[in-house]
Order: C-alpha cells, then sequence, then structure tokens
C-alpha cells in the first residue's frame, strides 16, 4: 500500500456521514485548515473530516480527536486508503465502522409546515442578509447583476415556462458549475431547490403536514434529477460532491438547520436570524442555496394558484 | 495659523482601522483590544538600497 | 488588455477565492477581474463577457481561473503578481488566523481600503518615507520610529497640517486614541480627559494618575519629543489642543511637555486659553505661574493629573489625594535611614521614562541637590561617563547611548541591571530609584524581571554593615496585563518602597537624602 501507521494513532469518529462507507480504494488529501480536511476519492467525491459537529454532511466524519492530536503533519498531496469501516491516513487510522451514522435527512416531525405568507418574509430577510457575489441578484433586480444571474436568470425563465406545463422542474442542470466560488454558485442553488423540494415531500408524508397542504392546496413540483445526474462532470469535486449528496436526498448540517429555522420563523427578525447564520457558510454558498430554496417554493406557490 | 481639523475629531468618531507597519507586538496588542489591524510583512523598498530609495523618493514627488 | 492565469487541480476556498478577487480589483489600472473554477459552464460566460483566452480552452472544472483585464502591462503583471503571491502563501499555510501579510504600503492599503490611521516602527532611514505616503494616502500616523531628521519632522507636520491629519512622531512612544492603545499604552479609563503630550512616559504617568483616581480620560495625543522645539514649532500640539476643543467628548484639556522653546510655549498657552474649556499645563521643570480660572499650571504629572480630575468634576483642586501625611512620610525616611552605614549619601536614580527621569531630577533640584545625568542641561552636571555614576545622579536609560543595538529598557530589563550591579558595588549609595513602566508594549513583568537584582543590592549593603534603600514607582492601571497589584506585591516582598507616582517616590528620596545629609552633619 506504499505507507504505513501505528496501531496507536486510531481516532474514533463521533459521528459518520451515511455515504461515507461507499468508499474504497485510493484517495488524496487535497486540503488542510485547522478544523477541516478534504480528502479526493478516486472517483472524484470529497471526503471531509471535521472538527465541529456543525460542518457535517453525509460525505464527512466527525472526529474532533484526530484534529486535537498532531494532524497538522499532513500536508496537502499525501495519500489515503478507503477501505471496509475505516479511512487510511500516513500515520494515522480515521475508524468508523462501529460509529453512529449522522442524520441528514429532515425527519419529517422536525420540520415545520410553510406558509406562503412566510416567502415574502423569506424574500424580505434574504435581501437583506444575503451575500453579493453569486446569485442573490436573481431574487431582486435591485441585488447585484452580474453576467452570472444573467444567465441563470435566462435559463430559469424557460425552467418555469416548462414547469407551467409539466408540473416539474426540469432541465436544472443548466445551473450545474455555473457561477464562482470552490462550489459553484449554480451547484449551491440546485442544492436549495433539492431542499425545498424535500421538505415539502416530507411534510406531505406527516398526516398533519398532508392536511395543512392540502387546506391551502400546495402541490409541490417535482424536480427531474435524472439530468443533473447526468451533468455532474460538468462541475468541479465540490460541486460534485454537493450534487451527489443532495440529489440523493442528504443535506450538509448547515443547510438542515436553516430549513428549520426558516420554517420556523414567524416574524422578520427571527426569518432574517436563521438567514444571517445560514449565508454566513462559505463566501455566498448559503446565500445562493437559500435563493435556490426560495426560488422552489415560489414557483410551488404560483403553481399552484394557476390551477 | 489657520487649522482644519474635522479629520482627526471624524477619526474620533469613527472605528480605528490600522496598518501596522513594523513591530509586531504593537498590532498584536492592538488585536488583543478588538481592533481591526492590518499587520504588515514590512520589507525595505528597493531591497534596502540607499540610492534606488532616495530615486524612488523623487518620482514620489 | 487581458490575461488569464490557470491553477490546475485548485482546492481554494470560496472566502480565500473572494479575498484574491478584492485584492487584484484594488490595483490601479485594473478593469475587472474574474476568478472562477472551469466548469463548462463558467468557460462559457467568460467567452461571453470576452474574457476567454486560449489558455482556458483547455480548463477543466477542477482549474482554478483567474482573467484580469486591465489598462497597462504594468497592472496586468502586478495583479498575476499579486494573485499568485496570495495563492502560493495559502497552499503553504495550515493555519486558518494567518493572514496575508503584505510587504509594501500599496499593497497594505488595497488590502484594508478603510483604514484610517498607520502605526509605523520601521527603522529611522526609511520611517519619513512611508509616513509622508501614508499622509498622502489619507491617513493619520502614529510614528513611533526615531532617528527621523528635525527637517523631515518640520515637513512631515506641515504636510499633516495642510491636510488635517494627525503626525504623531517621529519618536511618539505612546498615544491613545478612541481609548485604544497606540505602541506604548496603558488600558485607561474612558472619560472626559483629554491629553497631547510631547513626552511618552509623561503621558503614561497622567494617564495612570487620572485613573487611579477613578476618571478616565477621551484622547491621549501624542506629538513626538522634539514638537515644541522652535523649529516644529509645536504644530502638532496645537493641532491636538484645536482637535480636543472641537470634540464634545472632551470637557478638560492636558498640556505635557518638557520646558518648550519660548516662543512656542507662549503659542501652546495663547491657544489654550481661546479654548472655552479648562486646561492644565504641565512643562516640566518649569515653576508653576499663577494661572487663571480656566488655565491652570502644575508643578509636576501627578499633580497635573489631580487638577485636570477636579476640573473634570468641576470642582476646585483640593491639594495632593495621593500624598501620605507628612507623619507617615517621615515614620517611613526613619525607618529606611536607621540602618544605614555613616558612609552612605547618594542617590542613583535609574530611570526607564525619559521624562520620569526629568522630573525626578527636577524634584532634587528644587530641592537644593546638584544632580548629575546623562541628560541634564546644564554642562557642568553632564556626566561624563553615562556609564559612570557621579554622586548624585539620575540616568535616563533609554537615552541613545544606552540602546544602540539594544531593545528600550522598557522591554529588556538588562540594560537596568547591568547599571544596578555597578551601583551596588558603591559603598557610598543610599537610595536607588527607579520607574516601573506596565501596560500594552511593555515587559510582561518589568519587577519580577529585575527582583533578583534588587534583592541583591540590598544585601551587598546589609554585608557591608549598611542598608540600601529602594524606592519605586509604577506607572500603571488596574486594566494592564502585568497585574498593577501583584507587581507592587513583588516589589515591596524585597524590602522596596512603592510610591503611588513618580513625584511622591522622587520626593520620598528626596527626603531620604536630605535626612542623611543633616546626620551627616551632626
Amino acid at each position: 500500500m506504499g505507507f504505513h501507521f501505528k496501531r496507536e494513532e486510531r481516532f474514533k469518529t463521533e459521528k459518520t456521514g451515511i455515504l461515507v462507507r461507499l468508499f474504497s480504494g485510493e484517495g488524496k488529501v487535497v486540503s488542510v485548515y485547522p478544523k477541516a480536511f478534504n480528502i479526493r476519492h478516486q472517483d472524484g467525491l470529497l471526503v471531509s473530516l471535521v472538527e465541529d459537529a456543525t460542518q457535517m454532511s453525509a460525505l464527512s466524519l466527525h472526529v474532533p480527536s484526530f484534529f486535537r492530536s498532531r494532524k497538522a503533519e499532513t500536508e496537502a498531496g499525501a495519500p489515503a486508503w478507503f477501505e471496509k469501516g475505516r479511512l487510511l491516513l500516513n500515520g494515522f487510522c480515521i475508524d468508523f465502522a462501529a460509529s453512529d451514522l449522522w442524520e441528514s435527512g429532515p425527519a419529517w416531525e422536525r420540520v415545520p409546515g410553510f406558509l406562503p405568507s412566510r416567502i415574502s418574509i423569506l424574500e424580505e430577510a434574504l435581501l437583506l442578509r444575503g451575500r453579493r457575489g453569486g446569485l442573490l441578484g436573481l431574487i431582486h433586480s435591485s441585488a447585484e447583476q452580474n453576467p452570472f444571474v444573467d444567465r441563470a436568470s435566462q435559463a430559469l425563465r424557460r425552467i418555469l415556462n416548462k414547469a407551467r406545463k409539466d408540473s416539474s422542474i426540469e432541465d436544472l442542470s443548466q445551473l450545474v458549475g455555473l457561477g464562482p466560488g470552490l462550489t459553484p454558485s449554480g451547484d449551491d442553488f440546485i442544492a436549495g431547490v433539492l431542499l425545498g423540494e424535500e421538505i415539502l415531500s416530507v411534510l406531505a408524508a406527516s398526516p398533519k403536514g398532508a392536511r395543512s397542504m392540502a387546506q391551502q392546496a400546495i402541490i409541490p413540483l417535482k424536480v427531474n434529477k435524472r439530468d443533473m445526474w447526468e451533468c455532474l462532470s460538468r462541475t468541479n469535486d465540490a460541486g460534485k460532491t454537493l450534487l451527489f449528496q443532495t440529489l440523493q436526498g442528504h443535506f450538509p448540517c448547515y443547510l438542515i438547520e436553516a430549513a428549520k429555522g426558516v420554517g420556523g420563523a414567524d416574524k422578520l427578525e427571527e426569518m432574517a436570524d436563521a438567514v444571517g447564520r445560514a449565508v454566513s457558510h462559505g463566501e455566498t454558498s448559503g446565500t445562493d442555496a437559500l435563493v435556490g430554496f426560495l426560488f422552489y417554493l415560489k414557483a410551488t406557490a404560483n403553481h399552484q394558484r394557476r390551477q | 495659523m489657520f487649522m482644519d481639523v474635522k479629520k482627526i475629531n471624524k477619526l474620533f468618531d469613527e472605528e480605528l482601522v490600522v496598518i501596522n507597519m513594523g513591530l509586531d507586538a504593537f498590532g498584536d496588542n492592538l488585536k488583543k483590544e478588538q481592533v481591526r489591524v492590518l499587520l504588515m510583512n514590512w520589507k525595505p523598498p528597493a531591497g534596502g538600497n540607499k540610492k534606488l530609495i532616495s530615486l524612488l523618493e523623487k518620482l514620489d514627488e | 488588455m487581458k490575461k488569464v492565469i490557470i491553477q490546475k487541480n485548485a482546492y481554494y476556498d470560496s472566502v480565500f477565492l473572494m479575498l484574491t478577487a478584492k485584492a487584484v480589483k484594488q490595483i490601479p489600472d485594473v478593469k475587472d477581474t474574474i476568478i472562477l473554477m472551469g466548469t463548462e459552464v463558467n468557460l462559457e460566460i467568460l467567452e461571453n463577457v470576452g474574457m476567454s483566452m486560449p489558455e482556458t480552452k483547455n480548463a477543466t472544472p477542477n482549474d482554478l481561473i483567474i482573467a484580469v483585464e486591465g489598462e497597462t502591462d504594468a497592472a496586468l503583471e502586478e495583479a498575476f503578481q499579486t494573485a499568485r503571491d496570495l495563492l502560493h502563501k495559502r497552499q503553504r499555510q495550515v493555519d486558518e488566523t494567518d493572514e496575508y501579510r503584505p510587504a509594501s504600503f500599496e499593497a497594505a492599503v488595497r488590502m484594508a481600503p478603510d483604514a484610517n490611521l498607520i502605526t509605523i516602527s520601521v527603522p529611522g532611514t526609511y520611517a519619513a518615507r512611508e509616513a509622508r505616503r501614508a499622509l498622502d494616502h489619507g491617513l493619520h500616523v502614529m510614528l513611533f520610529s526615531d532617528n527621523v531628521s528635525l527637517e523631515d519632522e518640520v515637513e512631515l507636520k506641515k504636510r499633516a497640517s495642510e491636510k488635517g491629519l494627525l503626525m504623531m512622531g517621529p519618536d511618539c512612544g505612546t498615544a491613545i486614541i478612541n481609548g485604544k492603545p497606540l505602541c506604548f499604552a496603558n488600558v485607561v479609563r474612558q472619560g472626559t480627559i483629554g491629553i497631547v503630550a510631547a513626552s511618552g512616559s509623561g503621558l503614561q504617568e497622567v494617564c495612570s494618575c487620572i485613573d487611579s483616581l477613578g476618571v478616565g480620560i477621551s484622547q491621549a495625543i501624542g506629538t513626538g519629543g522634539r514638537d515644541l522645539q522652535a523649529r516644529v514649532g509645536g504644530r502638532m500640539m496645537l493641532m491636538g489642543i484645536e482637535a480636543l476643543q472641537n470634540d464634545p467628548k472632551t470637557k478638560v484639556i492636558v498640556v505635557i511637555s518638557k520646558p518648550p522653546a519660548e516662543e512656542v510655549a507662549r503659542k501652546v498657552i495663547a491657544k489654550l486659553k481661546e479654548t472655552e474649556k479648562p486646561c492644565v499645563v504641565q512643562f516640566i521643570g518649569q515653576m508653576p505661574q499663577e494661572g487663571s480660572e480656566l488655565l491652570w499650571y502644575a508643578g509636576d504629572l501627578e499633580e497635573a493629573a489631580g487638577m485636570a480630575v477636579a476640573l473634570s468634576k468641576g470642582e476646585g483642586y483640593p491639594g495632593r489625594t495621593l500624598f501620605l501625611s507628612e507623619a507617615a512620610l517621615d515614620e517611613i525616611v526613619e525607618r529606611e535611614t536607621r540602618g544605614m552605614a555613616r558612609n552612605q549619601r547618594y542617590l542613583r536614580g535609574l530611570y526607564a521614562g525619559g521624562t520620569l527621569a526629568d522630573e525626578a531630577i527636577v524634584v532634587f533640584e528644587r530641592g537644593g541637590f546638584e544632580v548629575h545625568s546623562n541628560v541634564q542641561t546644564k554642562p557642568e552636571r553632564m556626566l561624563r561617563d553615562p556609564h559612570v555614576s557621579r554622586k548624585h545622579t539620575i540616568v535616563d536609560l533609554g537615552e541613545d547611548v544606552f540602546t544602540v543595538g539594544r531593545p528600550h529598557p522598557m522591554i529588556d530589563f538588562s540594560i537596568r541591571e547591568e547599571r544596578l550591579a555597578k551601583e551596588m558595588e558603591d559603598p557610598e549609595v543610599a537610595v536607588i530609584l527607579a520607574d516601573f513602566i506596565l501596560g500594552y508594549g511593555s515587559h510582561e513583568d518589568p519587577c519580577g524581571a529585575v527582583l533578583g537584582t534588587l534583592g541583591q543590592a540590598k544585601q551587598k549593603a546589609e554585608d557591608r554593615g549598611g542598608y540600601l534603600a529602594i524606592v519605586a514607582s509604577i506607572v500603571g492601571t488596574e486594566g494592564d496585563f502585568q497585574d498593577l497589584e501583584d507587581q507592587r506585591k513583588k516589589l515591596e516582598s524585597v524590602g522596596c518602597v512603592v510610591m503611588r507616582s513618580n513625584y511622591q517616590a522622587a520626593m520620598l528620596a528626596r527626603k531620604i537624602t536630605e535626612a542623611l545629609e543633616s546626620r551627616g552633619a551632626d
């Protein structure tokens, strides 16, 4: 295998992302930060080791003990090896065989309902707290315009036209890989759309939620995922990693918290707080995801009205 | 002597945003007091060559 | 003109990418920059905005593309150099809290376009040029560096006053602006007393006394030691007074300096009289004059603080509140001189703070003593060799002759220890007088650092059948990180007498010396 590790240097994970166990084979460390490591599997997906549980995702390992140790010796470029139940790095072994899984989908009892009135408060909060540089300009022309917003805007107009006829969201793959950021804005946007779809379908699966939706005649739009699966190669590793999870209904911790916060907010202040926490993620990732989330909710609400 | 000190009084009302050129300790101390400070890794211009520096000064004018 | 660089297989986080874009955009003559990953759709967009280049055709999604449009080749070159430097640094850094540290003034103002003040402590040879550029850029300047020529100082202050900016220095060691410590400074309560000082340790002493009286300061502006010399004309002092006059938070103005050139003193006093606020003046060494209702002359630094506090409360000055009763003082004098040998008679003052040394010299001279020093103005009292004391001597260990190639005695105690080691060999020494300065910039344990040597000195005197009195004052506040109480206790643990201000310490040392003189006369 080309590298060794001492038996003593074993770190057990506190929580394991549900999709990590899929991996086997070679990998490479691609980035090292004080509280996070990113390892690229040979298939092009990134698995992250995190110190902080709030940074978890379905492709992460929560292993604070590793960060308390001398992990700083590992540099980007170091080799890694995935095998059943563990990840081997030069000098250490991250053991997740017996670990608890991290819950990466919003369970129905934790998701509050979404009322149409909350959509406008969410939009206001996003205009107040959202960060520029990505797709915030899609919400309102008063927010920043840039070539990415223009491109996305054209694509989304076409998508909405189609959705009216088909009652589904097609060709969202036009946004894959679009825009700035290590994870391109378009990918974050898509994650937000998928989050919206997931939350409404989870809501519909609960008796209380189903009743509420029936009362308001809300019929969630279906998002066609197949063309996005086919287009994963159009984006980079970070974008691919995000889409890979979200297309399967697994969302990173910060987005789940955002959905809970936004769903539970009754007033603009509470909404702004929840939005504020979400947009502090990355540079524009949080903002772009919420823009996508808002897009989905508005599309569904408008669709329902037209019927 | 006419003195316009508006900018000084403006500074008294603003948040300090400091560039520290030189000893790190001075910048670190400001950080401890929650001041926004940018520490420099100052190097003499023109590689410390005095002749070049005086030429640069003439160009500055 | 446009140019593109590509970094293959890049995993830089988005925040960093945004900061890089920001830094590049600030470069003059750069029209636009786009930084993104080389995905299919991003390449199309680059094409649409006219930033596509041959190099980008082969880019893959994991490649980082930096596209720049600039007016000149030089701008493009600088843009890419900046980007490359940042990327290179980021690649090697593991510590997230390490920020990129610019090496030039231009780079610094690009990274901090909203900066309003710069602290400069680079070698004197370069300091003036950097200060000039800072002023031209509209920054207020704290110029700690010394070894800047008088001509440069005059020119810098002229420029600053034309632009209405602060030029604190050169050789300005202390300032407190908006409650924040610049260079050497104590943590002082915020309040209504504004100070302009041409003296670092003088400023610290006054702030320290004000704080110990439960009151605070609004601003403490340093001007640098030479500001009140004739050629500089008190320019920064006058600007500082004007600013404090306009400052609604300042109710009292205090001015501190060594005795200024006569015409400068007149200008300063005239300026103070113009302000509608009560003022206190302390020109060290100058005999206090008859003041007026709004302009009080202090006899020393501690008194300046006391007067300012009284004025800030709208009260009359009740006299010293930090002073011990005569009886208490006499008791200390008796106790300290009791065990001294017949031949012990001299004072040795070992000071880190220049102004504090000056003040001590003034206290002794007012008592009729002849004091030798390395900073004496009277030629017959100048020490022939600054390293060798003569009779009553007070030395300023911060002076150039002692600090060549070594850190200032506020930070490094070896200079003081070496001198103390010499003094302790002299059987005629009766009392050592010293200052200990706390606060930002100072040593983390000034009293602890010399405790061993102080104890040794006491022991040596005892071994000779005598007794060495050590009198000290600590310039500091309860807010300082060195722990004022703890510092005091440390000194007291080896038998030092710690007084509440430099003036009082000097007075006590003088009383001891007087007692010895009159004993000798018996």
